[in-house]
């Protein structure tokens, strides 16, 4: 009796390991989809970026027109390097919604 | 001329293993480029050559295998989670059709996970953070190192 379950026990456990190992397989299929399809979604959310701090610089230059001491554009960091944008600032002139679907997109589609 | 690629999600995952392979070259370097420099300003050009490769790639696609290549990603839009193993048929003839007709190969299992080496013409960048200049290491100390009189001195261990 004690034989029988132990059996059935050893085997489920055995089932399960292959089962395991083959949904590991088919992770490692996902994950390798996602590395080839990284450099696209990279480059094109680069330009997305770049393209919407071009906008921004211009509304500001329009914007700042009459201030007297303001330099367009300024830096506000003490470096020359690329800082990457913070999410608010990119999307300050544009429709709450586009900032919220940036920020919680993802979690709607997982 | 900038263009986007203008295909969904199930579309992208579909392709992916084979746009892995054959666009493999421009995705390497640009995302090298990336990586070096750290500044998404200094790679536009790479970025170009990355979209260019992806439309080619996709136009390769619907001049020659269309029908099943429309299949396989309507079977995977269909289900929830864009699973793989359900499509596994599909995804037979779509590899099929294309190996026929372009004599690509789906690549195999952890093909694209391997690391490689990318040849390139641009140079590595020097101090990619911008760094101030650091201070210069200490001098050598010259002379016989002694222990300390009276032991280590620090608070009232005398030892």
């Amino acid at each position: 009796m004690f034989g029988i379950g132990i059996g059935v026990l050893v085997f489920g456990y055995w089932r399960l390991f292959k089962w395991n190992r083959e949904r590991r397989r088919l992770q490692i299929e996902d994950l390798e989809a996602r590395i080839s399809l990284l450099p696209l979604l990279q480059a094109e959310h680069d330009r997305r970026t770049l393209r919407m701090l071009r906008q921004n610089l211009e509304e500001e230059a329009k914007i700042m027109k009459d201030v007297p001491g303001w330099k367009v554009g300024e830096n506000v960091f003490h470096t020359d390097r690329w800082v990457t944008p913070l999410n608010d600032e990119l999307f300050n002139l544009r429709p709450a919604e586009e900032l919220l679907h940036k920020k919680f997109g993802f979690q709607w589609y997982v | 001329v900038n263009v986007k690629v203008n295909v969904s999600s199930a579309v992208l995952k579909a392709a992916a293993h084979h746009y892995g392979s054959q666009c493999d070259k421009a995705n390497k370097e640009f995302m090298l480029c990336r990586w070096e420099e750290k500044d998404p300003r200094k790679c536009l050009n790479e970025g170009r050559k990355v979209n260019e490769c992806a439309l080619q790639f996709f136009r390769q696609i619907k001049t020659n295998c269309a029908e099943p290549f429309t299949e396989y990603w309507t079977c995977l839009d269909y289900s929830n989670l864009s699973e793989l193993r359900r499509c596994r048929k599909q995804q037979h003839a779509f590899d099929s059709c294309v190996l026929d007709k372009l004599g690509w190969e789906r690549p195999a299992l952890g093909d694209l996970s391997k690391i490689t080496k990318v040849q390139t013409d641009r140079p590595f960048p020097e101090n990619a953070y911008h760094s101030r200049p650091r201070p210069e290491p200490n001098p050598v100390i010259e002379g016989e190192l002694q222990p300390s009189k009276h032991g280590s001195r620090l608070f009232f261990w005398n030892w």
